[in-house]
């Protein structure tokens, strides 16, 4: 039994990562030489993408306590 | 000029009368026997028991001040006691002159010569009215004393070392404002990771793994596994409990704290055993409340088990769940502490030579030991659970659990705001 607020939170989490990576990864486009510009970019990039993978490793967790993943339960 | 009485009055006068001699001649004892022993001043009541056998209480050989023409009443029977040997011999208990044999007077026999009768009361009022004054207290003290305290430590011995193990309505209950919770572990994710993709200062992948995310995946672990926990919580503090003391030492060790002595005395065995007695016996009651209180206390916070447990995870909000865990541990620790107390109190009450040589009779000091262990056992769980709760109604606030949540959440909310 798939949880609809698992469902959810993804969509949420995964909107936000999405705009995370889009506006960090123009960043890094738009910085050219500019080593700073550059490195604040590659952070947004991956801090959404490490951002987004707790949310999917909190929720694999929910789901495997609360039994509604697969039906499989602790 | 005078009207005469209706017939239904005058009826009723007759058999007020007729029934006032009916009651007087049901309760005066037969005449001819106690005449007999008027005439036989060595006899005892008709028995054939020798002189000096002391097995029959005063009353008995007619003299008891039931309004048998000749016969003397107790106070002179007593004041008076060479007129009539037979008498005397008959006014001392057995074993008291180390002359008598065995009683074979039976009590329900005593309180049937010791019950005043219509004579005795008009011949002797005051007397006979403390008569039925003592016996009524006698009475009062068997069913309210005797009875209480015997109810009283049945229900101690089947409650106060044991906490019942949470189920029907209860695990209902939890398990539906647990999935009411359920959805603040999910927000507490989401606001993880936002956090984690805004870049904010604390928030690092080394602190989402290591240390929010665990708390997280805990807090779902308790909000699922709560109830198992706390029927394994109940059955160890049970266990404890009763193996402190041993299962089958439980009563024994009540009875010895509430005073078997007082269960086979009555009002007669002294001012002391009375006071005494009473006080166990509120003491007693007030034990078994706080017993009562401390089950539904723990009902209480299993209830809201979910909701505690959630707060873990908001921020400002732990110190609340840790409260509440300590009131989960003091319920859990009342009964085993009970049990510590019950064996030492039955020890001491048991020996009292423990705290006071040369202690003489030890009933009076073992039934105050008693109450004082009882006392002990009423405090205990307010102390504990004061333990429990002590740091949030702390001097730093003043104002208890709830002003202190209020100001830590204002405090680190306008903090923020001016930082």
């Amino acid at each position: 039994m798939w949880d609809p607020w698992i469902t959810l939170l993804n969509l949420i989490a995964g909107s936000c990562a999405a705009w995370g990576i889009v506006t960090g990864g123009l960043t890094l486009m738009a910085a050219g030489p500019d080593r700073e510009m550059q490195e604040k970019g590659k952070k947004r990039v991956l801090n959404s993408i490490g951002g987004y993978m707790i949310v999917l490793l909190g929720s694999a967790i929910y789901s495997l306590i609360f039994g509604t993943f697969l039906g499989v339960q602790l | 000029m005078r009207t005469p009485a209706p017939p239904q009055t005058l009826l009723f006068s007759a058999l007020v009368f007729v029934l006032l001699l009916a009651l007087g001649a049901a309760l005066a004892p037969p005449a001819v026997a106690q005449e007999d022993e008027e005439t036989q001043p060595g006899s005892m009541g008709g028995t054939d028991l020798p002189q000096n056998g002391g097995s029959s209480l005063p009353g008995d050989d007619g003299g008891g001040g039931l309004g048998i023409p000749g016969s003397t009443t107790p106070s002179e029977e007593m004041a008076d006691p060479g007129d009539d040997p037979g008498t005397l011999e008959s006014t001392t208990a057995p074993g008291e002159d180390g002359l008598g044999g065995p009683d074979t007077t039976s009590d329900e026999e005593r309180e049937e010569e010791d019950r005043p009768s219509l004579r005795d009361f008009i011949s002797d009022p005051v007397g006979s009215a403390v008569k039925m004054f003592v016996a009524m207290l006698d009475w009062m003290y068997e069913e309210a004393v005797g009875k209480g305290l015997q109810e009283i430590r049945m229900s101690l011995a089947k409650s106060a070392f044991g906490l019942p193990p949470p189920s029907g309505p209860l695990v209902e209950g939890y398990e539906q404002i647990a999935d009411l919770v359920r959805p603040v572990v999910l927000i507490a994710i989401l606001l993880l990771g936002i956090s984690m993709m805004m870049q904010s200062a604390r928030y690092d992948v080394a602190y989402a793994t290591q240390s929010a995310l665990p708390e997280i995946a805990f807090t779902a672990f308790l909000l699922v596994f709560f109830p198992t926990l706390m029927k394994m919580v109940c059955d160890v503090s049970g266990l404890l409990a009763s193996g402190l003391i041993g299962e089958a030492n439980i009563d024994q060790a009540a009875a010895n704290v509430m005073g078997d002595m007082f269960l086979t005395v009555g009002p007669n065995a002294g001012v002391l055993y009375v006071v005494a007695a009473v006080a166990m016996l509120v003491v007693g009651f007030m034990v078994m409340l706080v017993c009562l209180l401390k089950n539904v206390f723990f009902a209480i916070l299993f209830v809201i088990g979910p909701l505690a447990i959630v707060l873990r995870v908001i921020p400002g909000l732990r110190d609340v769940s840790g409260a509440w865990f300590r009131g989960i541990v003091a319920c859990a620790a009342i009964p085993i502490l009970y049990s510590v107390e019950i064996m030492v109190g039955s020890w001491i009450v048991s020996a009292p030579e423990i705290l006071m040589q040369e202690a003489g009779d030890n009933g009076v000091f073992g039934a105050l030991a008693g109450v004082c262990v009882l006392w002990v056992m009423w405090k205990t769980p307010f102390k504990v659970l004061g333990w429990a709760f002590a740091s949030y109604s702390g001097p730093k606030t003043g104002k208890g659990a709830i002003a202190s949540v209020v100001k830590t959440v204002v405090v680190k909310s306008v903090t923020k705001g001016i930082g």
